[in-house]
């Protein structure tokens, strides 16, 4: 599903090199995977997750994910690969505040040459999955954390990816409702066969996962 | 869901500064409304007034006036199809005597065959031909001064002194928009009859209508034909039109400076209120490039936000000038100052041009900081609190 290799990323400084944030990352991770990033802050996480997710590139190196090599493509075509390859959840949801639940979740379709129809239909069936669907008028404000950041799965899932990742999904979450959330992306993981990578800094998000792999100044441990 | 439902939803996220804009755009475009409407009434004698009239003065001054049997030797010339002539009479109406009217002395015979483009009803010229003490109003006029078919006026002569009393046997109106709806014309053989010996047989002017291909020629020969006597000039009436509007050249340069000013102002309320919104959403941008919308997506829709908030300024503005000018002081100014601006209301083209402009500003205005905008990337775009 993913392969990277040799993978460093780096960030030009006033004076002096460039300022090393991944170095020599090699990394496979299996389809149907759910996987958990740890490690402390600045250690790179979110950095390598964007460069899977295709949303940053590498200084060098390779990303190749579902067989598609990221690095060679343009910033257009890295753009219509996201949209229909991966399904973004973050950790403060994100969502716009002017749209319903409903409407939120069809964002990702308005660059698709779906009917208004068709997305609103899709929208509904991501909205079950997730258990809100009697919560598809609600503006964001109207709802709770939890029920939040489950719309956000909601939109994340509605293109139907194979790939979905998650920075820190859990962590603008209370305990009951990061459980519900993890609960969630397990069940999406298993049931409907999603590979799902998440960076994390909460242990017990972690646990729930297949697999956990630490990150510390740029290297996998 | 559409994009523009997106579109929509976020220009109404701050109503209060939503309204301001609207209001702020709406002002800008009346006024830019006004100025244009000015410009276009001041020059459409000259743009939309016919071209196959030529008009004829006397050579020392329009003020000298020309010897009545002109007429009939313009007439006799090859290709003239029809010639009258008329006085400027320079009346004032007793009770308003600040107005300044525009009273003509016209040949009742040739004057309507000339001037095709005023429509009298039959019954009425008939009845005006039969009258010479008989007056017809512009409806314009008819309207400001409250009068009707029937009625009296009484004048108070200028060039023409003493106390001239008219009766209302016609109202003239005009399709065209360079046709004067203020003007009040009475009979030049009735004032002939009753001027003094110095001032009888002579004519203000001459007009001839002709075939426009042979207007130059023509008008040549009519001045030839009077180079030996009382000389003439003479010229399209487009030509003397534009010849009028000379003096106000300088005004007209200062209203298309103006109008230029408030395209300025327009672009720069508009490009304030985008760059606001922008600024707030830089978050919500590095998402929609998260979920795969690109650079020219974002774009295109911050884009779509400027032309609708430009659309809603421009449809705004558009109402108020049709309700400030057309249904106020539109009808006013062409009753009072008719002669200067004989169609005072705002053209169809000039509508749909205002709200081009207040949606290409718009647009314009939202280029810069949505290009720049979209080439923050994503994960910086991400990492903004606002």
């Amino acid at each position: 599903m993913i392969r990277i290799r040799s993978v460093t990323k780096g960030y030009p400084r006033h004076s002096g090199p460039d300022l090393e944030i991944l170095s020599g990352i090699d990394l496979d991770i299996e389809d149907g995977a759910f996987e958990a990033l740890m490690g402390p802050s600045g250690s790179g996480k979110t950095t390598l997750l964007n460069i899977i997710a295709g949303l940053d590139r590498p200084s060098s190196g390779e990303v190749q994910v579902e067989g598609q090599e990221l690095t060679t493509l343009s910033d257009a075509s890295l753009s219509r690969w996201r949209a229909r390859s991966v399904g973004f959840v973050f950790q403060s949801f994100n969502l716009i505040p002017v749209l319903t639940a409903l409407e939120n979740v069809q964002v990702p379709l308005l660059t698709t040459r779906l009917s208004t129809k068709e997305r609103a239909t899709r929208a509904h069936t991501a909205l079950e999955v997730v258990g809100l669907s009697e919560r598809a008028d609600h503006l964001p404000r109207q709802l709770s954390g939890g029920q939040e950041q489950r719309v956000a799965i909601a939109r994340a899932l509605v293109t139907d990816p194979r790939l979905i990742v998650a920075d820190e999904p859990t962590g603008d979450l209370d305990r009951k409702s990061a459980d519900h959330i993890m609960t969630l992306l397990s069940t999406l993981n298993s049931e409907f066969g999603k590979t799902i990578v998440m960076v994390t800094h909460d242990p017990e998000a972690a646990e729930r996962c297949k697999r956990t792999r630490r990150l510390d100044k740029g290297v996998l441990a | 869901m559409t994009s523009l439902t997106l579109v929509l939803r976020n220009l109404t996220r701050h109503r209060a500064r939503l309204a301001f804009t609207a209001i702020a755009v709406t002002f800008a475009i009346v006024t830019l409304l006004l100025l244009r409407t000015t410009l276009w009434s001041l020059t459409a004698n000259t743009s939309e007034g016919p071209q196959d009239r030529l008009a004829t003065w006397n050579e020392v001054s329009y003020a000298q006036p020309l010897p009545a049997r002109h007429a009939q030797a313009i007439r006799a010339i090859d290709g003239i199809d029809a010639v009258t002539f008329a006085t400027w009479f320079g009346g004032k109406h007793p009770a308003r005597p600040d107005e300044q009217l525009t009273v003509l002395a016209i040949d009742p015979e040739s004057y309507f065959d000339v001037y095709t483009d005023m429509e009298v009803p039959a019954e009425q010229l008939e009845s005006w031909r039969a009258d010479r003490q008989g007056v017809i109003l512009g409806e314009g006029i008819a309207s400001h001064l409250g009068l009707g078919i029937g009625d009296t006026l009484t004048l108070e002569g200028t060039v023409f002194p003493g106390a001239w009393t008219f009766r209302v046997q016609g109202l003239y109106a005009s399709t065209s928009n360079a046709v004067d709806r203020s003007q009040i014309l009475i009979r030049w053989d009735y004032l002939n009859d009753a001027a003094d010996e110095t001032q009888r047989e002579q004519v203000g002017w001459l007009m001839s209508r002709v075939d426009p291909r042979r207007g130059t020629e023509l008008a040549t020969a009519i001045d030839e034909q009077f180079a030996a006597g009382i000389r003439t000039l003479t010229m399209s009436e487009r030509g003397m039109q534009q010849y009028s509007l000379g003096n106000f050249a300088a005004v007209m340069s200062a209203l298309g400076v103006i109008s230029i000013i408030l395209l300025l102002i327009i672009m720069l309320v508009l490009g304030n209120a985008l760059a606001m919104i922008i600024r707030e959403r830089v978050r919500e941008y590095g998402v929609f490039a998260a979920l795969g919308f690109s650079r020219r997506h974002v774009v295109l829709m911050i884009l779509g936000e400027a032309a609708v908030l430009g659309a809603l300024g421009g449809l705004l503005g558009s109402l108020g000038g049709y309700l400030l000018i057309d249904q106020g002081i539109g009808p006013a100014v062409e009753e009072s100052m008719g002669s200067l601006f004989p169609r005072f209301r705002i053209p169809l083209a000039l509508h749909l041009t205002s709200a081009g402009v207040a949606i290409a500003s718009a647009v314009a205005a939202g280029l810069v900081p949505a290009l720049s905008i979209s080439k923050i990337p994503a994960r910086e775009a991400l990492r903004r609190t606002t």
